[in-house]
Order: structure tokens, then sequence, then C-alpha cells
């Protein structure tokens, strides 16, 4: 049984990292946020369910993540929205140079999160580009004050980073299905339009749902954009993490919460994977 | 000289009883064809020999040494793979000497191994070649120059000839054969094609259902089948009701036919498996009459389509290079040699 | 005619999106250049100003160090544990293979922020405290994620049948591994090895609970926006743009080229 001796050994490296620094933390957090702390922060072992209870009755917790959830749908939909021409036109309008417009999608992608999210703040910023270009053209005399420092721009920079992880997967569906599934349709009749929404788009919705969760999951468990471009009312349930790991100082109310988010989290990659497969079951081949 | 020799294999996956103890003997020198429909464990049986698969019970010698447990890197048999399975990364004689480097043979041989192989398969031009730059049937011949250039003891071929065109698919049955008469080398050829394992092979064994149904040449096999999946399986069969009324007896539409029976108990219903070459028209008017239905054209053959009333229909071919002596609609007599007749339940 | 203006319609909202992804990049590149230390429209004079107060600026040069170091050292080690197991993955099943999968997928699902917390609460038993040493270990865990989800990509692409047909041409385990699947693997692991660098280098939300004093550098640039905008961070985005831009040309090339081969 030399055969089975050598699979372990192989995997074993693996199993013992993730056990040791990947299993193991997580456990913990579960543990620590049944735990309290003491007034100077330090973890106490005294089993109880306090954080939980503040979470649910205290309203800045359950309702921003309320919100959170609300805004992570928006920024979801909105990707979408701006993805299917995208995704579309380069899958069945492009010939040639297919494979140069898909790399211009990926490119921001690998382009640093820190940088685009930047981006943003030079763009909108008070003294930033788009108000000395509104104020230029005589449009407003003063700075507006929305563009930066609001849930406005903070919702822009999540749109702008994570468009390419929802284009990516529509983009893929729309390449996997046949030419001859579109040229069918308009051979029986159907317009652009019909064929889009009756042939184009059922058959790419697995590749929908699956962009739009990774929107909806990024947007839930991010605290940068809302930290660098959101103003002092723009709380995501991240940045209460944060906030409880960092200046609050108490870890078990700050795991409670991330819990939380987790399963918020599982239960929605649960629920898309489950109309993903639903809706893959359309797919003709691959 | 027997070379092979498998003894009461055993092949389990989970509960899945694939191979159901199964014994062979291969004569050296043997060009031996496996033949059955997907799934009877014709490809698990092969690659138990080549070292895939390891039984779960049972023995398999190879020149009289047990290599039931060896890895395949320790057994001399060697594959030509359903796909080919050629290294992309190398070149058509890096994969010929991949091989012989293995046995750390020197470099010179090597090479001058390399070219014999490549020669003998005509692919010496294409030696510097990536095997993803040739067509279906260079990639064959390089598969076979690599898999014979270790001198293995067998060669065993996984339907090597599935993924061609029909037309080089005839070619390369003809080159593989005159190949192995060259080489003088032991063929395991595991295939579906019963035409490609007729023609090939010097002994066929039909699988079905994990276990050998019948091991005999082609002759054998085609007139007398030793059971009626064999006879179903390979070529077409007229199968004609019969009552069975004695050991070398039956009757057949109330006339008594004189047939080896198999030990079938009398009084039971069973079918006479009779090829439409052994059936032929006689004058004799005591023989089965029938009426033509239908005939075709098939290029060597002509068939004909017999109805003998009660909803029993025979196919009748015969040679083209005569005349048709009928015509549909004519009444007409049949016989036939009841030596090439079988009977099954 | 209706037509054609269904497709003019296509032709400009796909370039509208693709503007938006690319004018902001675009924007940064401009204003490296700019000569003054405000953001404004339009730029007056340009200069390299702001590039050689990158050059002198010792802080940031350090923090690039620490993150090439890491991000090499991190995806060197997520390599050697990632391929064997991604190898066994795709060849063998074995108890709980399922959930492995799911654990392994873990620290790419779930968020960052999480992930990081959760490290940095347990690391300090093992004795590990915030430092970048914690780093290392935090982007090793996301990297054999990486690693593995990309080889076992390839590894389900390739036939089977070339690992047996080298043990059958007489090729012992580790040699049909480094001759036949490892030479089958290179524009895989060139492709892996890239998208784990430019992971690691521009990774925050582990990073940002388990750094100490010295930072990596995407935590320099988040430190230096929060000090207010610096055009220095429009020079050092701009060196970024373009490494990423050669990391994802020298990506889908490799990637190009071994599809036409196959």
């Amino acid at each position: 049984m030399k055969k089975n001796r050598s699979k372990y050994l192989l995997l074993a490296p693996l199993a013992i990292w993730l056990l040791l620094f990947l299993l193991l933390p997580y456990c913990f957090v579960l543990v620590q946020s049944f735990l309290k702390s003491d007034d100077f922060g330090n973890v106490v072992y005294d089993v109880n369910v306090d954080s939980y209870t503040k979470i649910f009755t205290n309203s800045l917790y359950y309702s921003t993540i309320f919100y959170t959830f609300l805004y992570a749908l928006l920024v979801a939909a909105i990707c979408i929205l701006i993805s299917l021409p995208l995704a579309y036109y380069i899958a069945f309008k492009v010939r040639r140079n297919k494979l140069l417009l898909y790399s211009m999608i990926v490119l921001p992608f690998w382009v640093s999160y820190i940088v685009r999210a930047y981006a943003w703040k030079i763009i909108l910023g008070e003294n930033g580009i788009l108000n000395s270009l509104l104020m230029k053209t005589g449009i407003t005399d003063h700075p507006v004050e929305q563009f930066l420092y609001s849930t406005f721009s903070t919702i822009v920079c999540l749109v702008y980073i994570l468009t390419p992880f929802v284009a990516i997967p529509i983009y893929t569906a729309m390449e996997q299905i046949p030419k001859s599934l579109v040229e069918a349709s308009k051979d029986l009749g159907a317009g652009s339009f019909t064929t889009f929404r009756r042939i184009i788009f059922p058959l790419a919705l697995p590749g929908i749902i699956s962009g739009g969760t990774f929107a909806l999951v990024l947007t839930m468990g991010d605290f940068l954009a809302p930290l660098l471009l959101g103003g002092p009312n723009t709380l995501f349930i991240s940045n209460i993490v944060q906030n409880l790991f960092g200046t609050s100082n108490d870890k078990p109310l700050g795991s409670a919460v991330g819990i939380v988010i987790l399963l918020l989290i599982l239960a929605v990659l649960e629920i898309s994977s489950h109309y993903e497969k639903k809706y893959s079951s359309f797919k003709i081949n691959s | 000289m027997t070379i092979l020799e498998l003894q009461h294999i055993n092949k389990y996956y989970g509960n899945n009883h694939v191979v159901k103890d199964l014994s062979l003997q291969v004569e050296k020198g043997k060009f031996i064809t496996v033949l059955g429909p997907s799934g009877c464990g014709k490809t698990t049986t092969l690659r138990m020999i080549a070292g895939f698969e390891i039984p779960n019970s049972g023995t398999i010698q190879l020149s009289g040494k047990d290599i039931t447990n060896l890895p395949p890197y320790n057994r001399n048999v060697n594959t030509v793979f359903q796909n080919y399975a050629l290294f992309p990364n190398m070149t058509v004689e890096e994969n010929v000497a991949f091989g012989l480097q293995q046995k750390k043979l020197s470099k010179d041989s090597i090479k001058q191994k390399t070219s014999e192989m490549l020669e003998m398969v005509r692919m010496g031009s294409f030696a510097k070649r990536k095997p993803q730059e040739l067509s279906g049937g260079q990639q064959q011949r390089v598969a076979i120059a690599r898999a014979v250039a270790n001198d293995p003891d067998i060669l065993l071929l996984d339907e090597p000839l599935g993924a061609l065109d029909l037309k080089l698919r005839k070619q390369m049955q003809f080159e593989l054969k005159q190949l192995q008469q060259q080489l003088n080398k032991t063929f395991i050829y595991v295939t579906h094609d019963q035409e490609e394992a007729l023609t090939m092979s010097d002994e066929i064994a039909v699988m079905n259902g994990g276990v050998i149904e019948q091991l005999s040449n082609a002759n054998e096999l085609y007139y007398h089948p030793e059971t009626k999946f064999v006879a179903d399986f390979i070529g077409e069969i007229n199968v004609l009701p019969c009552t069975v009324n004695g050991k070398v007896s039956v009757n057949v539409l109330a006339k008594n036919i004189p047939v080896q029976t198999n030990g079938l108990s009398i009084g039971k219903n069973a079918g006479v498996y009779l090829r439409p070459e052994s059936i032929r028209f006689t004058a004799d008017t005591n023989a089965f009459k029938g009426t033509v239905v239908q005939i075709l054209f098939v290029g060597m053959f002509r068939k004909y389509k017999v109805d003998l009333g009660n909803n029993i229909f025979v196919t009748i071919a015969e040679t083209t290079a005569n005349a048709s002596p009928h015509n549909p609609g004519d009444e007409v007599y049949i016989t036939w040699n009841s030596e090439q007749a079988s009977v099954f339940e | 005619m209706v037509q054609k203006l269904k497709n003019i319609f296509t032709f400009s909202s796909a370039w509208a999106v693709m503007l938006f992804l690319y004018l902001p990049l675009f924007i940064i590149i401009l204003y490296s250049f700019n000569n003054e230390s405000v953001n404004a429209f339009p730029i007056r004079s340009y200069s390299l100003k702001w590039y050689q107060a990158l050059f002198k600026d010792d802080e940031l040069i350090g923090a690039v160090f620490n993150s090439l170091k890491i991000a090499f050292a991190s995806t060197f080690i997520a390599l050697c544990i990632g391929m064997p197991a991604a190898y066994a993955i795709n060849k063998y099943s074995f108890w709980g293979k399922k959930s492995l999968e799911r654990i392994i997928l873990m620290p790419i699902t779930l968020p960052g922020i999480v992930t990081g917390v959760a490290m940095l609460s347990f690391f300090p038993f093992y004795g590990i405290n915030i430092s970048l040493t914690a780093v290392l270990i935090g982007h090793i865990t996301f990297l054999c994620a990486v690693v593995i989800t990309q080889l076992l990509v390839r590894f389900k692409q390739m036939d089977p049948f070339l690992e047996q047909a080298a043990y059958d041409l007489g090729a012992k385990p580790l040699s049909a591994f480094f001759k036949v699947i490892l030479p089958n693997m290179r524009t895989a692991i060139i492709g892996t090895v890239l998208l784990c660098l430019v992971l690691s280098m521009d990774e925050i939300p582990v990073t940002f609970f388990l750094i100490g004093g010295t930072n990596t550098l995407p935590i320099e640039i988040y430190g230096m926006m929060r000090r207010g905008i610096t055009p220095e961070v429009n020079a050092i985005s701009t060196f970024i743009f373009i490494f990423s831009a050669i990391a994802i040309i020298i990506s889908t090339r490799t990637n190009k080229k071994n599809k036409s081969a196959a």
C-alpha cells in the first residue's frame, strides 16, 4: 500500500499548514465571540452570549449590518448592469482582437486595490479633478462636498474596483454560448433584443449570478473603501470589526460581528451556488 | 510457449465487479484481440496487464514471472494509448527516446535505436517535429514506435485506431498486422470494433460483463459461436424459434432438424442461430418454404429477406457474381448446413 | 437602419464602461507629472519632481523591499506546499477530500478582514506577534488557495494518460513528474507565480491586522493617503500600474502560446 502513503505525504504539508494557520484561528474567533473583555481590553474566559445580544439589540450593529447588505446588493446590481453590455459586446460583436479586449477587462483586476481607490480620491476629492472641472466650466462656483467623504463616493469606488470581478465570469459564460444558438434565434425571426432576453441572458445567468455574488460578498467584507472615501457617517459593518479590534479593543464583540458577517456570507454563497447550479442545467454543451 | 498468463483475475471498482474470475493464456508471438462492448471490462483487463490497475485477486505472470503487483515502470510491457499520449513538450524523437533514456542506455545506442524505430514506422523525416504538428495517423505511428522501442515482451494496444477516419483505419490495420509479423512480437489489442478484430487477430477473446465468453480464431467465432452473446455480437445473424426435442434435434416450423443442442433440456423453447451466408436456396420442395419480400444489393453480397410465415423472417446472403435467380414475391425453398447452425436459449 | 442604431448603442455603451475602467488609471498617470501638489484641472505645468521625491523617500523604498521579500517568499513557499497537494487532489480520492477543498478556498471566499482578525487573535499563541513574519504566514495561507485552484485547473486539463505513458515507458514517479508533468505545467506555473506575486504585493485586509512597525507597500501608501493627498502616490501608482500591465501581458502571452500548442 505504497500508493496510499505517498498521497498522504503529498497532502500533509498543506493539511498541517491549514490546520495551524487557518482552521485553528477561525475556531478561535468563534470561541472568542462567546467570551468577554475587561476594561483594559483583555479577553476574559467567561462564557456568555453578551456580544450576540448586543449585535441584535443595539441598532449600531444590526442596522449597519442591514445597510451594508443593501449597499452590497446595490454595488452588485450596478456592476452587473454595466458588465452586461461590455461582456456582450466582446463576446458577440468583436471578431478580431477579442483576446486584447478581454485582457483589457482583466488588467484593472491586476492593478493594486489601493491604487484604484486612490484614483477616485483624486477625482472626487474636494480639491479634486471633478470639482475643479465643474468650477472651471461654471456649473458650480464652490466645491461640491457630496462627492468625497460620502457613501456615494464609497459606492462608486467599490463599483469601479469590483466591475472586473463581475465582467469576467459574465464574459466567460457568454463566450461559451454556441454562436449557432444566436443564429438559430435570428433565423426563427427574433430580433437582437429578443435574442438577448430569451437566449443569451438565460444562458449567461450562471455567470451573472457568480459575478454578482463576488461583488456582494467582497463589498460586505470591505473596510478600506469606506475608510478611504467614506465620510464620518459612512460606516460599513467591516469598519466596526476593524474598530473593535483596534481603537475600541473589544475583541469578543469584534469576533461576534465577524462571525455574523461570515454566516451571512456563507448563506449568500449557498443560495447563489444553488441558483447557479439550477440555471446551468440549461447549458447544452461544454 | 506461453508468454502471459492471467489466473482467476477479479477487479472491483467499489461495488462494481468489472472483471470476473478471468483466466487467459497468451502464446508468444500471437496477435490477440480482446473484443467487447464498452463497459465489458476489456480496457480494465489491459490496464491490469500494463500495471495501471492492480487486481483485487488473481495473478498475472509474464514469461513465468509474477508481475501482478509490480508498478508499470517495472514490467516489460508497453502500451499504445487510445489518444496516443505523446508528450507535447518533447519532439517526436525525444518521445521515442524517452523509454530508452529511462533504461539508462548509452547516448549512441539511444540515438541509433530511436532513428531505427522512426524509420520502421516511416517517420524518420519528422524526428524534430512536435507531436501536435502531426496528423492523427502520424501521431499513431510515433506512439507505436515509442512503445516498441523499449523492446517489450508484449505490446498492448488500447483501441489505437479509434480516433482515425475509416480509410486511414483500414490502412493502419494492415500496417499493424504487418509490423506484428515483422517484429514477431506478442500484441494484445483491445477494441469494440468487430471488423478490426476479425481482420487482424490470430485469436479473439470476446468479453462481456467481465468474463471471456469465447476465445478462438475468427472463423470459429463467426460460424461456431459458443454463446448467444457471441452469436449476437459478431456479424449479422438469423434467429429461428424452435423447440428442443432431442440431444441433436430441434423442431422448427413443424420440421425436425438435426443440430447440436448444447445440452438444452427437451421441450425447451430456443432459437436456431444461422449466419445469412449459411442459408441457401434449394430446389428441394421438402425444405422450408417462403416468399421473397425484399432484395438488397450490398456490394459483394445480395441480401434476400424471406418470409417463412408465422411472422418469421430470415435474411439470406448470396454472392452478386451471378444474376439474381429470384424476384420479390417469388416462392422459394431454403435450406442450410446444420454444421454452421447453433442453438441457444 | 434600426440594426445599425442598435449596434451603435452596444458599441458605445461597451466603450463607455471601458472608459470608466481606464480613465481613473490614466488620470493618475497624467497627474504624476503634475508640477503642483494639488490635483486640480487643468494641469498648468509638468515635471518629474514627484518621481524624484519617490526615490528619496526611504520609508517608501523600504516598504517596496518589504513587499518584494514577502511576495517572493510567500509565493515560493505556497508553491512548495500547494503544488504537491493540487497533484494529489487531482489524482487521488481520499477521505475528507470535499471538506479539504472547501477549507482551502476559505481564505479567498471569506472576507479578508475575518481571516485577518482570526490570525491576529490566534498567532500570539504560537508566540508570533504582529510583524512581517505574521504577514508572511498570512500571505502563504491565502496564496496556497490561489496556487491550488490555479494548478488544479491545469492538472484537470492535462491528459492523465501522459503520466501513465511515462510509467509505461519505465519512468519512476519522480522522473515522470519532473520530465513529463512539470514541463507540461510550465505555463500554468508561470501564470500562477505572477498572480501570486501581484496578489501578495497588493494584499491589504490580512496584512492590515498583522503588520507591525515596518510597512509593506500598500500599507505605506494607505498611510500616505490617510495623511493627505500627496502626488508622490501618483508616481508610485504609475509604477505599480506599469508592473501590473507587464505581469498580465506575460501571463496572457504564455497562456496564448500554450493554447495554440495544445
